[in-house]
């Protein structure tokens, strides 16, 4: 397969796949197979671009003309093939799931789910691979206008009031903040294009380059600093089926991976000329982060106690792209690896325990375990992960991020890392640990059979993911190098 | 061939405005409903075809205009008076769907008069003096009044609104009268094109006149605060008339206040006042307009005041003066007409007893998608939403903006996109998100007639996807109404 079928496969199966699933809706299981097939297909594309990044093999697509002078154009690079296998293998562990989940469930607008977090996920990916400002800004707002309908998926009044304020928040930010921003570059730059080493180097002042610096990183609300966070409570009522979509998989790695891609190709150097606005952001991340680890210790709505711990990671990604360091971009990408699988196979693990027992409160997990080993051992990996235990992968990124933040003279940041990793060991660990020291409940199952295969295999499979940075963090660093190494 | 197409090049302008007004003519005379619907179509798509082929010989072909006494073409001629006669060809073969539910007498002279609006508004388009453009605008504004009032007759709310159309377009002729009347005296020129070059004597007088003749088309093009007119009409008037007004009518206004802007902006004494006040209401307009579409509780009012924020966009890129400006306001006037059928299309085919109302549209993705879509889509390019024509037209006036220093009109077009995400995403989870609450009434046949409406609608919206020929137009246009050799 070439680069530019892969990149095509990537982007393109998960948005065909959701025209056939809306448009054959039955019989079921020739939806499911379509909303698998579409995901597998994208997932071996992206794995192919892997391979051709670390080729270095050249790969551009263009979509469309929608200006003068630009294109809506996808091309290949280490760090968005990387974060393109991230979404899109993750995408088809959930795909599997979701099938899983609708037949356990009985889900009343399956065909719906499945065609937008195909959507969302084709847009999450385009943001990772968009050769431009535009083309990432495009498809930004695909990933948003996909996941609002999630937010209010099966849902009444309260609903419908939660996927308001999704929006809200994120198409305000998009358009009142990261649209200017973009303009803005442009007009300095004299172009939208990315490039390694920094667009900006020698055409700002230090002022502009705070200016500009506080846009972006507010304008991608999907990464929930704050005070554009807003949408994290709004969407944690979602659906337990669209939740790894919203938090693992598209709209906050979208948001992160954004801002990576500004920082590494758009600001590069000059980072240190908006010192100011990066240590007040990264102030703002660090407390937002403590704060959010705080807000999910005090949930006892699995639901949202996951998704204010998903923003406490999100945040770590930002503090590690502000670094302005070679260190600091790798820590967050390692941090953006270690997010999405440790919270896919979390979000997913819950939905499997919330559709065989109807359990939804972390006081009611104690002693599952015992009934459900696969599915908990699973979550206990994942959980591991996420708080930054050896040797799974959110350790290594933890240790880059403290290393990194040090290194920078910021010592505070990394307490601040440090102390927000311990308030998600509060959390998250004794959660898992309930799940298998208590006693099994009786008659835990409402479904007889408890959790099916395809409820079981993907979280097993995510929380297996976590554990793949152990043996490849350094070649990783290797494959990325690129990204913070400017072209001769 | 080579003969038809020098019988164009001769004779093709005029054969596109005599076109419309024969075959009103032949429409008031016909006898028989389905009769005389059949011939408002064919007319209107020959008029349309006719624009189109005259539009494109000039613009691309560069064409010597020859044309009658009176008339002339330009950049906002020949970019915008096709838009507005394809419009009134989907509206007309869309007008049989309307009608069906109260054919009498007076339905051929519907028809008629909604050739009559899209043709009285391209006659003022074409203007070579101000008396030819005064008497295009009352035509195509007192046929809208006409029909308006006749479409509406089942409802006082409908008649109501067609009663203020009528009065507020009462006070806009005298206004535009007046202000033609000073301009002429002032600058002692009858001609437009002659007005950039006139050695202005009285220039406080012409500067008033020119205000004067500004606010008058912006009364017209329902652009706010100038736009109370609107709600009545647009909140219970009939569908067939909200279709007219919302796409032909006030895309013409807004056309023609764009053509006289690229006259009365160049002229020495004129264009500092004349540019200041275009900024001002457009502002205005972006800002009240987005703020009413927010928190508007019928459907067709959203549209009609997201319209007016559209079209405060418009004015400020004509503000500008410049061939960016102008392309950039072009492109948004296309981005308006397009936007605003599809939404009323989409609009008029929500059912229940109470159509206008905003629960009327609750599920209507579901129960006609295709309405669903087109309404969707033209919320998507309100929103300015990227890959519509929406999000270009506002890029666009962006770029011009910023490479003028006029940051602030920038800002505003920023501000009615922000504006938009929460109308048009209250929309989008209305038509999507919500149960069926309405019930349809039985429809028959005649709701396909609707169908072109929409796909066009949907499609020119989407054309944001692949703009290259409409952005090559516009810039042509916008260069010829900045007077330079593109």
């Amino acid at each position: 397969m070439s680069a530019e079928l892969a990149l095509a496969c990537v982007l393109g199966a998960p948005i065909l796949q959701a025209a056939l699933v809306m448009l054959l809706p039955r019989p079921p299981g020739l939806r499911d197979l379509l909303h698998m097939l579409g995901a597998f297909i994208a997932a071996a594309g992206a794995f192919v671009l892997v391979g051709a990044a670390g080729e270095q093999s050249q790969a551009r697509v263009v979509a469309a003309h929608p200006l003068p002078n630009m294109d809506l154009a996808f091309s290949v690079s280490p760090l968005g093939a990387l974060a393109a296998a991230l979404i899109c293998g993750l995408g088809a562990l959930h795909a599997v799931h979701n099938v899983g989940l609708a037949r356990a469930s009985g889900a009343k607008t399956p065909a719906r789910l499945m065609a937008l977090t195909g959507l969302a996920n084709a847009g999450a990916a385009g943001v990772a691979l968009s050769d431009n400002l535009l083309s990432m800004f495009i498809a930004y707002q695909v990933v948003v206008m996909a996941a609002f309908p999630l937010v209010a998926l099966d849902r009444e009044e309260e609903g419908r009031a939660a996927s308001r304020r999704f929006l809200s928040t994120l198409l305000l930010a998009s358009m009142g903040l990261l649209l200017p921003a973009i303009v803005w570059t442009h007009g300095l730059a004299g172009a939208f294009d990315f490039a390694p080493g920094g667009a900006l180097v020698g055409r700002v002042d230090s002022i502009t380059a705070n200016g500009l610096l506080v846009l972006f990183v507010l304008g991608f609300a999907g990464a929930a600093t704050p005070p554009v966070h807003g949408w994290i409570s709004a969407a944690s009522g979602a659906s337990y089926s669209g939740l790894p979509t919203l938090y693992a998989i598209a709209v906050l790695p979208s948001g992160c991976i954004g801002i990576l891609k500004v920082a590494a190709f758009v600001f590069g150097p000059v980072l240190a000329d908006a010192r100011i606005a990066a240590l007040v952001l990264i102030a703002l991340a660090g407390v937002g982060m403590c704060a959010a680890a705080l807000v999910a210790l005090a949930r006892q709505d699995l639901r949202e106690r996951m998704a204010y711990s998903c923003m406490a990671q999100s945040l770590a990604v930002v503090t590690g792209a502000l670094l302005a360091s070679p260190a600091g971009i790798f820590a967050a990408v390692l941090q953006v690896v270690a997010l999405s699988c440790a919270a896919a196979t979390l979000m997913m693990a819950l939905a499997s325990v919330a559709v065989v027992t109807e359990r939804h409160s972390a006081d009611a997990f104690a002693g599952l375990g015992r009934l459900m080993p696969w599915t908990f051992a699973s979550f206990g990996l994942a959980a591991a992960s996420m708080i930054g235990l050896p040797p799974f992968s959110g350790a290594w990124a933890k240790l880059w991020l403290i290393t990194a933040s040090a290194s920078a003279g910021m010592v505070w940041a990394a307490v601040l890392i440090a102390v927000a990793a311990t308030l998600t060991f509060m959390h998250l660990g004794p959660l898992a640990a309930n799940a298998f020291a208590s006693r099994a409940p009786a008659d835990a199952f409402k479904h007889p059979d408890g959790a099916s295969f395809w409820l079981v295999a993907p979280v097993f499979l995510g929380a297996l993911a976590t554990l793949w940075l152990l043996v490849m963090a350094d070649p990783l660093a290797n494959f990325l190098s690129p990204t913070w190494t400017p072209e001769p | 061939m080579e003969a038809a197409l020098e019988a164009l090049r001769s004779y093709g302008l005029a054969a596109s405005l005599i076109a419309p007004f024969a075959g009103a003519a032949l429409v008031a005379l016909a006898p028989g409903v389905r009769f005389a619907w059949v011939v408002a179509c064919v007319a209107a798509i020959a008029t349309a075809a006719l624009t189109l082929a005259v539009s494109v010989q000039h613009l691309f072909g560069h064409a010597n205009t020859d044309a009658a006494a009176s008339l002339q073409t330009d950049g906002a001629s020949l970019f915008l008076t096709p838009v507005l006669a394809w419009c009134a060809a989907l509206i007309l073969i869309a007008a049989i769907k309307f009608q069906q539910e109260a054919i009498d007498r007076a339905t051929p002279l519907v028809f008629a008069l909604v050739l009559a609006t899209s043709g009285g508004w391209s006659l003022a388009l074409h203007a070579r003096d101000w008396v030819t453009l005064l008497v295009g605008v009352e035509i195509g504004a007192l046929a809208a009044v006409a029909l308006a009032a006749l479409s509406s007759e089942r409802d006082r709310g409908g008649l109501h609104g067609a009663l203020r159309l009528f009065s507020m377009g009462a006070v806009a002729s005298a206004l535009m009268l007046i202000g033609t009347a000073m301009i002429a005296r002032g600058a002692g020129v009858d001609a437009l094109a002659d007005l950039p070059m006139a050695f202005v004597r009285m220039p406080a007088l012409v500067a008033a006149g020119a205000v004067l003749v500004v606010l008058a088309l912006a009364m017209r093009a329902a652009l706010a605060p100038l736009h109370a007119w609107g709600g009545a009409l647009f909140g219970r008037g009939g569908d067939l008339a909200v279709l007219v007004v919302g796409v032909i009518a006030c895309v013409g206004a807004v056309s023609v206040l764009l053509r006289i802007a690229s006259y009365v902006l160049p002229a020495p004494a004129l264009g500092e006042t004349t540019a200041f006040t275009l900024a001002a209401i457009g502002v205005a307009s972006v800002v009240i307009g987005s703020v009413q579409a927010a928190g508007a509780v019928s459907v067709r009012r959203l549209g009609f005041y997201a319209g007016a924020a559209q079209a405060g966009c418009i004015l400020l890129a004509a503000a500008l003066g410049s061939p960016a400006g102008y392309s950039a306001a072009l492109i948004l006037t296309f981005g308006m007409a397009v936007a605003a059928l599809a939404f009323f299309a989409g609009a008029a085919a929500a059912p229940g007893e109470r159509p206008y109302a905003m629960e009327a549209i609750d599920g209507l993705g579901r129960r006609a998608p295709l309405a669903g879509a087109a309404m969707a889509a033209a919320a998507l390019s309100f929103m300015g939403a990227p890959l519509t024509i929406g999000f270009l037209g506002r890029w666009q006036l962006m770029e011009a903006s910023v490479g003028a220093d006029w940051w602030w009109a920038a800002s505003a077009g920023i501000a009615a996109s922000l504006a938009g995400v929460f109308f048009g995403g209250r929309l989008i989870e209305r038509l999507y998100f919500r149960r069926i609450v309405a019930v349809a009434a039985p429809v028959g046949a005649w709701r396909f007639s609707l169908g072109p409406a929409l796909v066009v609608g949907i499609v020119c919206v989407a054309l944001a996807v692949a703009p290259e020929v409409l952005l090559r137009a516009a810039g042509l246009a916008g260069a010829d109404l900045a007077g330079v050799a593109p």
